[in-house]
């Protein structure tokens, strides 16, 4: 019961926030330092053990970043990338970090991927990037 | 002993079983027969050959898909990583799937559930080193009962009616082997010790055979960890038949190439690709791995066997009959990583039963697979020494003299990007603090002012990874994939919390350990280069192509032809440095297996991009098995993730292939010509 009121909530989210979005790239600065900084981190804790401490993959865990990373998620909206890591990430325990967490790692990901920082941070609430698309290449 | 939950056949529909097999599990070294796939490589030798024609050049283009079948459900999350190549026999398809590694029965000709089972196993599940659904499982029959085996991610041998999915009472304790039970005398907490295994078993003269996988080896916790050996049960009783220890302990073959006691306590060294079987000779082909720790020797000195070899041993008893050390004290990664596959020959006119070994270094390495006696020269040769502290070199090296290497190796200023002057230039100004060279040329330790690391082409960035590669028994050519990347081979000291006796651990100084990419680091960037990729300005430091299929004569030892394998990546096609320049096909970089039938070697591109009709994907692509040339592709909605299987039911050839990757869940997908 709960956890479909969760749901409920969460899609009724996505209709909110999308409808009142602009399209956006990865481009617009969508992060902040700070938060980028705070990504730094989680990334070491949670994440680098499988992906390597510079994101750039270890064996069966991919890099984060580069050429094949940008390749296999162009055109795709934030949001995608964001779910998939926050329902499947990390590997041993999975759903273990928080929203806010998700989107700190996210955006050192994207620091590192080379995007610019903003003003705004990027949020984590559900709905908050499906208006956001990755591009590799500045549009 | 933790507790299990079962998803017993109750939640699905049953189909009785009409089909009976007539003849027991002899499945030979000349492919898949029978219009069947009854094992993970088509047959015991893994050819990935299957004599079928109905697919050909002139309809490849026009297959449908037939069914999907989505793995979502079968754990409590998706998985996005779905590995396996499921088997058919006796029209049910089989395949492990989800991120619990469930079991799946289907009708091959619609994809309908027929049974599922699942093994929820909980902390120790969570514990498992190598999670998610795995390649997939095994398949036994004497004639009348008819099993299926797989190794759950808690490391637990799991033998299942195939006609039911119910756990088979005789076997084990109630249908399960503790794999983490009985393994080389040690002593292992059941719930956390870090040992699993991904490949699937084999079965082979009514043994089922086991390996052990382990966490990856680049960033020990310690110089000890769980040795691996591989081991073999009975198929009707789960009882142990024999284990081969590819540590050999005091007294033993091989102990003495262990210095300074270091079998004492070292550990991996297991086998986590696949095992090969020729059930005529009576024996099992087992590629094992490196010991403890990828990169750095210093605590395992020696060329400790039987590390990075491959070992033939008797089925029956496991005893050793003869071994090839491929590296020697390695510390590159080169750990063997896919099936040995078993190849009919004919040399200068003489029928020889060979074995032969893809690698992640770009060799194939062909043995006469009686005697173990390599089929063209292997030298030993000199090899570039380094200075790593405490580090102890092999001076020489094995290096078969035939074939020559299908894939680049090492690095070397020719290798370098070449598409402008200016990004030439700029590979050539990268380079300077990193340290290249041939083939086996070791690590660094990782300085600010350089090297930085070793930059290696097929090392850890593997040229053939686990898919491994195809063999045409007819035509006796072999088919493999292989990838051109670069690794950065560099050691840092390892984080607090190592154990004192980890010197180092593999990374840079840039990357280096809880120094992760940020406004400090050297460069970033899609568009201007990142830091891990060692790219330029987002472009592969090396030439194309990035990716390939490589056709190779076993009886003459020639490549016969090599093909950039997928359409060049978009994020090179669209790069803005290239803007103007016309870039063949590159091919892509990735683990993709291929399969071969009567006319065709057919694989799918690893990675995504646009497809001919504007629509993000992946295409699964056909070529003349003879000459190379594509002849047709279909398109996918996620790349190929495992490798492809076909088969016949009805009068119909079917080809199934497991795709997903990035935000694609987990997927088999059955493609057949039109009715």
């Amino acid at each position: 019961m709960r956890r479909t009121l969760v749901a409920l909530i969460s899609s009724l989210g996505i209709v909110a926030v999308a409808g009142a979005q602009q399209p956006r790239t990865v481009w617009d600065g969508i992060y902040t330092e700070e938060q980028a900084t705070r990504g730094e981190t989680l990334y070491a804790d949670r994440c680098s053990k499988c992906h390597g401490d510079g994101l750039g993959g270890v064996e069966s865990a991919p890099a984060l970043s580069g050429t094949t990373f940008y390749s296999n998620w162009e055109g795709e909206m934030l949001e995608a990338l964001f779910d998939r890591m926050r329902s499947t990430m990390p590997l041993d325990k999975p759903g273990s970090l928080s929203r806010a967490q998700n989107a700190d790692i996210l955006a050192l990901m994207l620091r590192v991927g080379g995007y610019p920082a903003g003003t705004t941070p990027l949020e984590g609430q559900a709905g908050a990037l499906a208006a956001v698309t990755i591009r590799t290449y500045k549009p | 002993m933790i507790r299990t939950l079962r998803t017993r056949p109750a939640a699905v529909t049953a189909i009785s079983a009409i089909l009976l097999v007539a003849t027991a599990g002899v499945h030979g070294q000349s492919g898949a027969q029978k219009g069947e796939w009854p094992t993970y490589g088509g047959d015991l030798g893994h050819t990935r050959y299957a004599p079928l024609d109905q697919i050909t050049a002139a309809n490849f283009g026009s297959l449908e898909v037939k069914w999907r079948f989505k793995t979502d459900n079968l754990g409590p999350r998706p998985e996005f990583n779905l590995e396996s190549t499921p088997l058919m026999v006796g029209g049910r398809l089989y395949s492990t799937a989800g991120t619990r590694k469930s079991v799946v029965a289907l009708d091959a000709a619609t994809g309908e559930l027929i049974w599922v089972h699942g093994e929820n196993e909980g902390a120790r599940g969570q514990a498992a080193p190598r999670q998610l659904s795995g390649r997939g499982l095994a398949y036994w029959t004497d004639g009348r009962e008819e099993r299926i085996l797989y190794v759950t991610p808690g490391y637990r041998l799991v033998a299942l009616d195939a006609k039911t999915g119910n756990p088979v009472a005789g076997f084990g304790r109630s249908g399960i082997v503790d794999l983490k039970e009985n393994l080389d005398n040690q002593k292992l907490d059941l719930v956390n010790a870090p040992v699993g295994l991904h490949a699937t078993p084999i079965v082979g003269g009514n043994f089922v055979l086991v390996g052990a996988a382990f966490e990856t080896g680049a960033n020990p916790r310690s110089r000890a960890n769980v040795r691996g050996a591989v081991r073999a049960y009975d198929v009707r009783t789960g009882k142990l038949a024999w284990t081969f220890r590819t540590i050999p302990q005091a007294g033993e073959f091989g102990n003495e190439t262990w210095e300074n006691d270091s079998w004492a306590y070292s550990g991996n060294t297991g086998v986590w690709a696949q095992i090969s079987v020729d059930e005529e000779l009576g024996m099992a082909y087992l590629p094992v791995e490196l010991p403890t720790h990828d990169y750095y020797g210093g605590a395992r000195p020696g060329n400790t066997l039987f590390a990075e070899s491959l070992v033939a041993v008797d089925l029956k008893t496991g005893v050793r009959k003869w071994h090839f050390q491929l590296v020697h004290h390695g510390v590159w990664d080169m750990d063997i990583p896919c099936a040995p596959i078993l190849a009919d020959i004919v040399v200068n006119g003489r029928t020889i039963k060979a074995v032969a070994q893809p690698s992640k270094q770009g060799f194939l390495y062909v043995f006469d697979r009686v005697t173990g006696q390599p089929i063209w020269p292997i030298e030993e040769r000199p090899v570039p020494q380094g200075d790593v502290p405490g580090e102890k070199y092999s001076a020489t090296q094995p290096f078969p003299t035939k074939p020559v290497a299908y894939e680049r190796q090492g690095l070397a200023v020719d290798h370098l990007i070449d598409f402008t002057p200016e990004l030439r230039a700029e590979a050539l100004k990268l380079i300077e603090r990193y340290r290249i060279g041939p083939i086996f040329t070791p690590p660094v330790v990782s300085k600010m002012e350089g090297p930085i690391a070793t930059l290696a082409m097929s090392t850890q960035a593997p040229a053939t990874n686990w898919p491994g590669g195809s063999f045409d028994p007819e035509t006796r050519v072999l088919y493999v994939h292989s990838s051109a990347q670069v690794a950065q081979l560099g050691l840092v000291p390892p984080p607090a919390g190592a154990a004192p006796d980890v010197r180092y651990h593999q990374g840079t100084v840039l990357t280096g350990a809880r120094r992760t990419g940020g406004s400090g680091s050297a460069t970033t960037n899609a568009q201007g280069g990142n830091i891990n990729g060692i790219d330029v300005r987002g472009l592969p430091i090396v030439k194309p192509p990035y990716g390939r299929i490589n056709a190779i004569s076993l009886d003459t030892g020639d490549i016969l032809w090599q093909t950039p394998h997928g359409e060049t990546p978009d994020a090179v096609k669209n790069h803005p440095a290239l803007k103007g320049l016309t870039i063949p096909r590159t091919g892509r970089n990735g683990a993709v297996g291929t399969l071969v039938t009567k006319t065709l070697v057919i694989s799918g591109e690893p990675g995504y991009g646009t497809t001919p009709s504007g629509a993000r994907g992946s295409m699964l692509r056909a070529y003349d098995k003879r000459t190379g040339a594509e002849v047709g592709a279909v398109y996918m909605p996620a790349p190929q993730s495992g490798s492809p299987m076909t088969y016949m039911l009805n009068g119909k050839q079917y080809l199934v292939v497991a795709i997903s990757g990035g935000s694609y869940s987990g997927e088999l997908v059955a493609f057949a010509l039109p009715n």
